[in-house]
């Protein structure tokens, strides 16, 4: 659905992902632009009568850290602030890793996936994520998250790559990514707990892999600026900051 | 084994500009009290088994000081 007034214009599209876990209706922001306050709050008035006659629940938006006017009128409305994100992004190269790092080479393999994988990723997508929209909202329930993860990764495996990590023939980890023209969006990827220490040879093993056998020429992610673990990770990787965002959700109750 | 431990840690801290640790306590959380990522823990496993031939993560987290002493004491029980 879009509205717009004047200069301003909202997009929204529905989310049935989250409506599955959060058992609301729910829908996203995916455009909300304009250059006076006056025409954005025309269009976010719209759209919030839209919310109430479609009994809407849930919303979410992520916009640039910049987007001033837009923080403004978001917060005037009731939105509240949830999370920092960073996007990420390298140009091809040799990733480079330290030597301890290529010591532990030995102990691992990268295996693509396959469904034998499944239920063992499922439960480091259940309970390795604490970062995210869902994980740093505090009004969802942690539970809600997990199994909001968890479907998330049934769906990535069943559309993009994903590759598995496995320490001792099990998975440890996986990362899901998708490459568009010479473009790699690493979608998702996560560790056990207990082999952490290994994520920055698997993603090292990942990315030369993917430089290797295909033709991309850039990287990028969108990470929590909160998960600083894996955001040093990316540092470390050669990754530079190309974007910061703001997201914010709204819980409404309608009687 | 106390004070090798030490040496190892404070390597790796001094990689990162941390200063270096007079003493080690078991209670000490690798990651929050000794600021090392997973970077570091694996330079740290690395060397440890180097040293002792004991492969700290094998069976599992491994969160604090303690935990790394308990496992070396038992590989020379």
């Amino acid at each position: 659905m879009e509205f717009s007034f004047q200069d301003a214009k909202l997009i929204a599209r529905d989310t049935p992902w989250d409506q599955k876990v959060l058992q609301c209706i729910s829908n996203e922001i995916i455009d909300f632009s304009g250059t006076n306050l006056q025409s954005l709050e025309h269009v976010l008035n719209e759209f919030e009568v839209y919310c109430k006659t479609q009994n809407i629940q849930f919303t979410n938006i992520r916009i640039s850290a910049q987007e001033m006017l837009q923080k403004k009128m978001l917060q005037q409305f009731g939105f509240q602030f949830i999370e920092s994100s960073v996007e990420v992004i390298r140009n091809n190269a040799a990733f480079e890793i330290d030597e301890f790092q290529l010591k532990l080479k030995s102990k691992i393999k990268v295996v693509d996936y396959t469904e034998a994988h499944l239920n063992d990723l499922l439960q480091i997508a259940e309970q390795s994520f604490n970062y995210g929209r869902f994980a740093e909202d505090p009004d969802i329930e942690r539970t809600i998250n997990e199994k909001r993860n968890s479907n998330w990764l049934k769906v990535l495996v069943s559309s993009n790559t994903v590759k598995v990590l496995l320490y001792n023939e099990a998975p440890a980890g996986f990362m899901a990514y998708v490459i568009k023209e010479h473009s790699c969006q690493l979608i998702l990827g996560g560790v056990k707990d207990e082999r952490q220490y290994l994520a920055p040879l698997f993603w090292y093993e990942v990315l030369n892999d993917i430089q290797q056998y295909t033709t991309t020429k850039t990287y990028s992610t969108v990470i929590s600026a909160a998960n600083i673990g894996v955001f040093n990770l990316y540092i470390k990787l050669g990754f530079k900051i190309a974007k910061t965002y703001w997201g914010f959700s709204k819980h409404r109750k309608f009687i | 084994m106390e004070d090798k431990i030490l040496q190892i840690i404070n390597s790796i801290r001094a990689s990162k500009g941390y200063d270096p640790l007079t003493d080690l306590t078991e209670e000490k959380s690798l990651r929050n009290d000794l600021g090392l990522d997973s970077f570091d823990l694996a330079e740290l496993t690395v060397h440890i088994e180097a040293e002792y031939g004991v492969d700290i993560f094998s069976n599992g987290l491994v969160h604090t000081v303690g935990e790394i002493f308990k496992q070396l004491r038992n590989k020379n029980n």
